[in-house]
């Protein structure tokens, strides 16, 4: 399960933050307003309203028709996250990194009329932190007030000084105060009508009254969102396109085709092998592929899983086959990354050795030496901790066990399935036996979090904070995204110290540690880093795509006529 | 034998209602059976499941089967199909949306069908054994053979690729909300004939050979053979004669029809982008939304039996010889 990201908010990114308030680049504006703009995009919007939004196409649209304080971008030249103003035109941040406070952008009208102040902003915080509501961005109340039942104290937290000026207090000293405070921003006037508990079923989140670059128009389900250029935004410079307008369209042949056929103007995800057909073609279409943070990955499940369902979760006993880590680096070894790689994404692809992207630049660990296809060492790893082929199968076996497993895949994932098909063959090379269960989406995901799958190929996404305990921490319970049962105390310490680390030197080097540790470790085999195709019509100028969101920016982009 | 026919009816629509019953108490209990999570969407590595077990709660799937299907069943009585996790709208504004795109597409498959089915078999007994009447056949055969999505992506490919003539999906044009009543029709009409006609050939390509065949059986019956040596013209014996007697059995398969028609538009709905109630169903499978599942279900299974039922009565009304109790 890819997870979403959509403004996520941690301590991390705090050592590229600008403590200080940013002026927007002067932008040049050479286009022509107006016209429409078709987008793909393979499912319906979830939520129109970011307390709920999960979904990655529905966090994008929202962030168009809603706004936050600031208005975030990653600089690919430098691997970081700078911030600019958005709501808020400036900030002062406290010198122990405490409190934030911010200045808003006064005569500001949401899409209703009505105005815009620091009562929204209040309201929207104390939305997002309160448990009845339910929110998908709960987490970030743990950085606010508490009492002494550890309930989040509103009205210290989310400090009103008058309409315009707000001030956010936090338990402890964080990193990027910037950060935290970056979800977007919803209209009080409309949601405190409704019961807390109610807000998840309103009708309300299908109709949305924001104050973004756009405004929506009409939604049809299944069918389109139409946005409208929002003309009394806040933005120094409104969009040039008058309309957005999503396409839903499900079937992946449908949009290729309509993006052939002109009925579409952009498309994202775009398979490799239709990059190169489109390229070559098709001259009126641009393809562009964007670095990002989402990497395939073989899973090993390192835990037995009949002992830890019996146990309820309290033993944990190595898994028979892949409990240890050299047998893992083994089964990394026989894998030939690059020729699966080469097979399938061509150059939009990268090999992948550590959860932490090429695009964080200054983190990544550049010593670490990719790990090698060298099937013969593989099989001295396996033969030194027993594994021969003793009655001449052709499969390698231990104490009458042969060395076989199931790799599991969920449907409907075309590089995925060709993965494992090369994995088999891979292995079976060195006498292993894969057999390849392709699993309903759902069902795989059920099985997958219910860590009944031995081995399996699945793709998370980095979270742009680069908050990795969910996935690498070892209290099992706490950490539900390391479906793998990896431990390792070293690695727990890290992220401890990492929290506390005061110099941006330190936390480097803690993280090259943690890369270093994952590397030795191989608690999965890691992939390839899979770029983000997206194609679009030339008539779409002044466009720069970044791995926040493709449509960053997207005001800036005009059709030329 | 009014009276019989009304009493025959009224038993045959209560074994249908009988059998909707059982269907969704069955998909009830199966779907909840099936592993996955409707909230998996909500699963995130901060928060773990939390969110997703608190709108389970909220939705009372942390009860027990037998419970969730006591209050779903209060609920149905009372005209509330539930509410959908997914959408977070009442199933019932949901399946009322869908239903009508699905059954714009399937009536109208099915009455074109049935227009171009009966002159074309007619056509075929004419020139029966002759070059034409084998094409066509053996068309017929290749497209019934294909899968529907199939002749969909051919249909796409000359109407919207290559010629432009037709859009390849979505049911409106994006302005549909500007257009004013007439342009309206045109734009939902324009969008339509691409998928019309995907259901329609596909369904013809069965069609035409079932009643060519009984077309042909019929014409070598003896009652046949009399009559064309008492002088009949050829085109009267065929159109008041022997179509007639083949339409008994075409009927038969029409009822059939609408059961696979529905499992065609479900497919032509995906590949068209179509917002009906296939699309709703198999997308509702895989996210698990199922008040949303059940709710279609119903729905589809009401129309096939009652698509049976229509067929049936249709037969006992051409065919006296045929006893209704025969058809209960």
């Amino acid at each position: 399960m890819r997870k979403s990201i959509i403004p996520s908010f941690f301590l991390f990114l705090s050592l590229f933050v600008f403590f200080s308030c940013k002026s927007d680049k002067e932008i040049q504006r050479p286009g022509t307003s107006g016209g429409n703009l078709f987008i793909a995009i393979k499912n319906d919007i979830d939520f129109f309203n970011p307390l709920y939004s999960n979904d990655i196409n529905s966090g994008l649209i929202n962030d168009l028709i809603f706004s936050s304080l600031t208005y975030s971008e990653f600089n690919t030249d430098s691997g970081k996250l700078e911030y600019y103003p958005g709501l808020a035109r400036s900030w002062k941040i406290a010198d122990d990194q405490k409190s934030i406070t911010y200045f808003l952008n006064t005569n500001l009208k949401w899409s209703d009329g009505k105005n815009f102040t620091s009562r929204d902003v209040y309201y929207s915080y104390f939305l997002y932190t309160h448990p009845d509501v339910m929110s998908v961005r709960q987490d970030v109340e743990r950085f606010f007030i508490h009492d002494k039942d550890k309930k989040i104290i509103p009205e210290k937290s989310f400090q009103i000084i008058n309409d315009s000026v707000i001030t956010f207090n936090f338990e402890f000293g964080v990193d990027d105060p910037l950060f935290i405070t970056g979800l977007p921003i919803i209209s009080e006037h409309i949601f405190s009508k409704i019961p807390l508990n109610e807000i998840f079923k309103s009708e309300l989140n299908f109709k949305p009254v924001g104050i973004g670059p756009f405004k929506l128009e009409n939604y049809s389900r299944q069918q389109q969102i139409i946005l409208r250029r929002n003309d009394s935004s806040y933005f120094d410079k409104i969009p040039f396109i008058e309309k957005l307008i999503f396409k839903v369209i499900p079937d992946y042949n449908s949009r290729i085709n309509q993006l052939k056929n002109g009925e579409i103007d952009l498309m994202t995800d775009v398979r490799p092998e239709d990059a190169e057909i489109l390229k070559n073609n098709f001259p009126e279409i641009n393809v562009e592929a964007i670095k990002g943070r989402d990497y395939d990955y073989v899973g090993w499940n390192h835990i037995d899983q009949l002992t830890f369902k019996k146990s309820n979760g309290k033993i944990l006993k190595p898994h028979p086959l892949f409990g240890n880590k050299e047998i893992r680096l083994a089964l990394s070894m026989a894998i030939n990354r690059k020729e699966i790689l080469e097979g399938y994404f061509e150059e939009y692809a990268t090999l992948a050795e550590t959860p932490i992207s090429p695009i964080f630049k200054s983190f990544v660990n550049e010593k670490l030496k990719p790990v090698p296809f060298d099937p013969s060492e593989a099989k001295k790893i396996l033969e030194k901790h027993g594994w021969k082929d003793t009655d001449n199968d052709g499969i390698i076996d231990k104490n009458g066990k042969p060395f076989k497993f199931k790799l599991s895949i969920a449907a409907g994932k075309p590089h995925r399935e060709f993965a494992a098909t090369m994995i088999k063959k891979d292995l079976k090379k060195i006498g292993i036996e894969v057999e390849i269960e392709t699993l309903e989406t759902s069902f795989f995901f059920s099985k997958l979090f219910g860590r009944e799958l031995d081995a399996w190929i699945a793709g998370w996404t980095v979270p742009l904070d680069l908050e990795l305990e969910a996935f690498w921490g070892s209290d099992l319970k706490k950490n539900f995204f390391n479906v793998y049962g990896y431990q390792n105390f070293e690695i727990d310490k890290i992220f401890s110290d990492f929290k506390n680390a005061k110099s941006k030197d330190e936390k480097r080097n803690l993280m090259f540690k943690f890369q270093e540790i994952i590397h030795q470790d191989q608690p999965v085999t890691f992939l390839y880093w899979i770029d983000n195709i997206i194609a679009y019509n030339k008539k779409l100028k002044n466009v720069k795509f970044n791995p926040v969101a493709y449509t960053n920016r997207i005001w800036e982009w005009f059709i030329s006529k | 034998m009014i009276q019989e026919q009304t009493m025959v009816i009224l038993k045959r629509l209560l074994v249908s209602f009988l059998m909707i019953v059982i269907l969704v108490v069955a998909i009830f209990f199966m779907m909840h059976l099936l592993p996955g999570d409707p909230f998996q969407q909500y699963y995130s590595p901060e928060l773990g499941n939390r969110i997703a077990e608190q709108v389970k709660t909220k939705f009372g799937l942390d009860k027990p089967v037998s419970i969730q299907f006591i209050y779903w069943l209060k609920n149905i009585f009372s005209g509330d199909f539930g509410f959908s996790l997914v959408y977070k709208k009442p199933v019932s504004e949901l399946i009322s949306s869908s239903i009508t795109v699905t059954l714009s597409i399937s009536l109208t498959a099915f009455i074109l069908q049935i227009i171009l089915t009966i002159p074309l078999g007619l056509f075929l007994l004419k020139h029966n054994g002759k070059k034409v009447d084998l094409l066509i056949d053996k068309l017929a055969l290749v497209i019934y053979s294909a899968p529907s999505f199939v002749v969909a992506i051919i249909l796409i490919y000359a109407g919207s690729i290559l010629t432009r003539l037709f859009p390849s999906s979505q049911l409106y044009s994006y302005n549909f909300y500007e257009i004013n009543s007439i342009e309206r029709l045109f734009d939902l009409l324009h969008h339509l004939t691409l998928p019309v006609l995907t259901l329609t050939i596909t369904s013809i390509s069965f069609s035409i050979r079932y009643l060519r065949q009984s077309l042909i059986e019929i014409s070598n019956q003896e009652f046949v053979t009399t009559l064309r040596s008492t002088g009949i013209p050829e085109n009267i014996l065929r159109r008041k004669h022997i179509l007639p007697n083949a339409l008994i059995s075409y009927i038969t398969i029409l009822g059939l029809e609408i059961g696979s028609l529905l499992s065609k538009t479900l497919i032509t709905e995906m590949v068209f982008s179509l917002p009906g109630i296939g699309r709703l169903m198999v997308g509702s499978i895989f996210t698990r939304d199922y008040p949303v599942i059940i709710a279609c279900v119903m729905i589809s299974g009401f129309m096939v039996i009652l698509g049976n039922l229509i067929a049936d009565i249709l037969i006992a009304r051409f065919n006296p010889k045929f006893s209704f109790e025969v058809i209960t």
